[in-house]
């Protein structure tokens, strides 16, 4: 029974989530902003999707065509497993939490990768190569930026480092670390400056362009969810979680993440869409160098501001 | 209840673990290949975590799954080209000595000793083409050789498909659920793999025959869907006799695609346009004779009497200059262009647009670009895979059995699942990252031998054609003509290079076609596209103009073509 409720709150939470995302986008975009018809779109979107017909394209592989977004979608919900709401509202929390959130994703690029090679079309077949161009491409910074608040925690329990940062936060003193996690997020979700692998108007809609119906609605929620998530996560490593005066837990958790992920929407609508080979030197010449920095930086910080005893 | 719940899921998870690391070794894509063993990996890491090793199992999915994603991509794009030189890579390394021979053919197998693969119509030469490939009995060869599809050595087809009097006595053999399969042998189906059942009604000795007033090549001895489009098929009794209806009825064929002809009003299936009438001059076996055929280098099935490209690989199209059918009606069934004949059975033909597509496995043209599509997505090399897996069970079970194994010998403690995961944190490991090595070894062994002793650098379409699969006089006597073996209309009086793609010209001796077929044909031309040459009034394939007649140009003329004179064939 707990574990049915603990399910179904996940799955609840990750719903939220993708509205929550996909209402922020219409809100953010450009235009004349109606915070009604932003908060209204997502809904109609999902019911003229839930409408639509579903379609498989001629001579897919309907196998991992079929699967993908439901594989998408599980990840998904395995990574929300592990997003505290508050020191009691969490579903999962392992002593290894943090390295379960890192490498739960490779299974999602695997998803979108099956996407594309399963509908058996020459731009599905580019964004397959694209998304696996970005799991080798963001993995390695993504991990490296977690490692900043771990070091600093001294535990990779999701509670522990959120406890851990009730004195300060750990984006006061690892900026370096926040950039590189909130970069390496939008790689991992393929959001805007890193959509490539579905680069609308250039693949066609790549990996999700044959895609229709309920299906692309599964999709859609896995990705804007995916994003929720890794914003959650993102509150969790750097702006001391669920933690705040006066209000519940809950309450501040969600408001963290609605904020950052506000501004991180807000912020990438000012970068052009990155092309592969600049999305790869970014990667490699840039945040892994970085990263690499960052893990130096937040040892001597940690001796220096908590004295070697997290 | 946890208990059992423990060891069902226990169970489960084993078993999907073994299931997928067995699927890895019988798919024949390399991508399901990577994703069957993600999912071994990632059920192993499920053990691990019932085996209260969460930090094992998190380092199991990390390490294995990311690296197995890394090494799916890579052999991808090793293996697969989607620029498209794919196929015909595949094709030339089944020729290579090494993993040539342990090459798949990918067709669906047919019975090996099947020889004739369906009566022919009309009659056909006995003595010539008596070599056949045993997996494509389509491929008929004066001589021994190779197949030009699989690579095969060619073997004698005794029996070469009696003229007049097999379609009344041969037996067909079809699927009872895919009645488009039509063997004249038992055997599996190739599609779904039943036996194969006598056909009640050969089509040939009844008559009766439903067609698809879009699809004529799809013939039925009773009436039901179109496989291709759906539609109701129709009975088709006057298309049913050979010779005789095209000779005498109007044949439609679509303005921009002259191949395709239809006895009948209707759309064209390339392009959906109206066709139009054409009178027909010839004969079904005549125009081999009035025309230069042009066929691919690596689809000789493929047949055009003008110059274009192959519609399988695209490759140019170039003169079939030794395998013509001289004068008569040989070949007519699969070979030629305009035949309207269509036999019942495997070479059942109709044009020749799609004379490859259904004529070398025994497919609907739908089916085989299935099959196409699936060959593109695999790697041919299973049988090194299948080697290589088997060494690594080998070696994996000898280091089982080397290794002590103390639970044999020890009491279960109370906490039997930790006591496990001790086990294999301290030893067992050595036997799971041991199994895990091996099948990676196996696969980069794999990638390795399947590579391409030298890979070209070329396209298809300008790169060299195998010997076999054109033939090109080698008797180059005194005034020998140089040609390019991939421009047939340069020609020189001695050795040099292809002005159009650089490639060293080769002798070619003997005009295409016998000189007395020429002299007295007509042919049409297009006013503004002199290279197009049809012998059939008609439209320009390229500009859509009415083709005029001209004067044909006696062959002899061509072959002693003074030199910086090529002219087109």
């Amino acid at each position: 029974m707990n574990n049915l409720l603990i399910v179904l709150g996940v799955l609840g939470g990750l719903l939220a989530g993708a509205y929550g995302v996909a209402a922020l986008q219409r809100l953010l975009d450009l235009g004349p902003r109606r915070v009604g018809t932003a908060l209204v779109l997502p809904l109609t979107t999902a019911f003229s999707l839930l409408r639509q017909t579903d379609l498989t394209p001629r001579a897919a592989d309907g196998w991992l065509f079929h699967s993908a977004p439901l594989v998408a979608l599980t990840t998904a919900a395995l990574a929300a497993l592990v997003i505290p709401l508050g020191p009691d509202l969490l579903g999962f929390d392992p002593a290894i939490g943090l390295f379960y959130f890192v490498i739960v994703f490779g299974p999602f690029i695997v998803a979108v990768m099956n996407a594309g090679w399963g509908q058996n079309s020459k731009a599905g077949l580019f964004g397959t190569f694209r998304a696996a161009a970005h799991l080798l491409a963001y993995e390695v910074p993504f991990g490296f930026a977690v490692i900043g608040p771990v070091m600093a925690a001294g535990s990779l329990q999701v509670s522990r480092v959120v406890v851990a940062q009730s004195g300060l936060w750990y984006a006061v003193w690892q900026p370096l670390g926040l950039a590189l996690y909130l970069v390496s997020a939008l790689f991992l979700t393929f959001r805007h400056p890193f959509d490539i692998p579905q680069a609308g108007s250039e693949l066609g809609g790549g990996v999700l362009g044959e895609y229709s119906g309920p299906r692309l609605l599964l999709f859609r929620l896995a990705l804007d969810g995916l994003f929720g998530v890794v914003m959650a996560m993102g509150v969790v490593l750097f702006f001391g979680g669920w933690q705040g005066p006066w209000l519940p837990p809950a309450v501040w958790m969600v408001l963290k993440t609605g904020a950052l992920a506000a501004a991180v929407l807000w912020a990438t609508r000012f970068v052009p869409r990155l092309r592969q080979d600049q999305m790869l030197s970014l990667a490699w010449k840039v945040l892994l160098p970085a990263a690499l920095l960052n893990v130096a930086l937040v040892g001597i910080l940690a001796l220096v501001i908590l004295g070697g005893t997290p | 209840m946890n208990e059992f719940i423990a060891w069902a899921l226990v169970a489960a998870l084993g078993g999907i673990a073994v299931w997928a690391a067995a699927g890895m070794l019988v798919t024949m894509s390399m991508y399901r290949a990577g994703l069957a063993l993600m999912t071994s990996f990632i059920a192993l890491a499920g053990l691990f975590v019932l085996l209260d090793a969460d930090l094992l199992a998190a380092i199991q999915v990390m390490m294995n799954v990311g690296g197995m994603m890394v090494m799916m991509l890579f052999m991808v794009m090793f293996m697969l080209d989607p620029g498209g030189e794919m196929m015909w890579d595949m094709k030339r390394k089944m020729h290579l000595p090494g993993p040539g021979a342990f090459s798949m053919s990918m067709p669906p197998p047919l019975p090996p000793d099947a020889q004739a693969p369906a009566p022919r119509p009309a009659a056909p030469a006995p003595a010539a083409h008596s070599w056949t490939c045993p997996m494509h009995p389509e491929i008929r060869r004066d001589g021994p050789g190779q197949c030009p599809l699989c690579g095969m050595d060619l073997v004698p087809a005794e029996a070469d498909a009696p003229p007049v009097t097999a379609p009344a006595t041969v037996a067909v053999y079809t699927c009872p659920m895919h009645p488009e399969i039509r063997r004249d042998q038992p055997g599996p189906c190739p599609l779904c793999g039943m036996d194969l059942v006598p056909a009640a009604t050969d089509t040939a000795a009844t008559g009766t025959v439903y067609t698809c007033p879009m699809h004529p090549e799809i013939r039925r001895d009773g009436p039901g869907p179109c496989p291709l489009c759906g539609m109701d098929l129709v009975p088709a009794e006057a298309a049913a006799p050979p010779a005789t209806a095209p000779a005498t009825g109007t044949v439609y064929t679509c303005p921009m695609h002259p191949e395709i002809r239809r006895d009948g009003p209707g759309q064209c299936p390339l392009c959906g346009m109206d066709l139009v009438p054409v009178e027909v001059e010839a004969a079904p076996e005549t125009p081999p004779a009035t025309g230069t055929i042009y066929t691919c280098p690596m689809h000789p099935e493929i047949r055009r009497d003008g110059l274009g490209q192959c519609p399988l690989c695209g490759m140019d199209l170039v003169p079939a200059e030794a395998d013509v059918p001289p004068a008569s009606g040989k070949d007519t069934g699969a070979h030629s262009t305009h035949a309207m004949a269509k036999p019942t059975g495997r070479t059942a033909v109709a044009y020749t647009g799609h004379a490859a597509a259904t004529g070398h496995t025994g497919l609907t043209p739908r089916q085989n670009y299935v099959m196409m599509v699936d060959m593109a997505m695999s790697t041919a090399q299973l049988p090194w895979a299948l080697v290589l897996g088997a060494a690594s069970a080998l070696a994996l079970g000898l280091l089982v059995w080397i290794t002590p194994w103390p639970l044999a010998t020890i009491a279960p403690p109370g906490d039997a699942t930790s006591a496990v995961g001790e086990l294999l944190l301290s030893r067992y490991m050595i036997g799971f990252e041991g199994a895990a090595f091996l099948i990676l070894a196996g696969i980069v062994g794999a990638v390795i031998f399947g590579l391409p002793v030298a890979r070209p650098s070329a396209p298809p379409s300008v790169a060299p054609p195998p010997a076999q699969a054109v033939p090109i006089p080698a008797t180059a006597g005194a005034g020998a003509v140089y040609t390019c073996p991939m421009h047939p209309e340069i020609r020189r009086d001695g050795p040099g290079q292809c002005p159009l793609c650089g490639m060293d010209l080769v002798p070619a001796e003997a005009a295409p076609a016998p000189a007395t077929a020429r002299t007295t044909a007509t042919v049409y031309t297009c006013p503004m596209h002199p290279e197009i040459r049809r012998d059939d009034p008609g439209q320009c394939p390229i500009c859509g103009m009415d083709l005029v007649p001209e004067e044909a140009t006696p062959p002899a003329a061509v072959v002693a073509d003074p030199p910086n004179h090529g002219g087109h064939l």
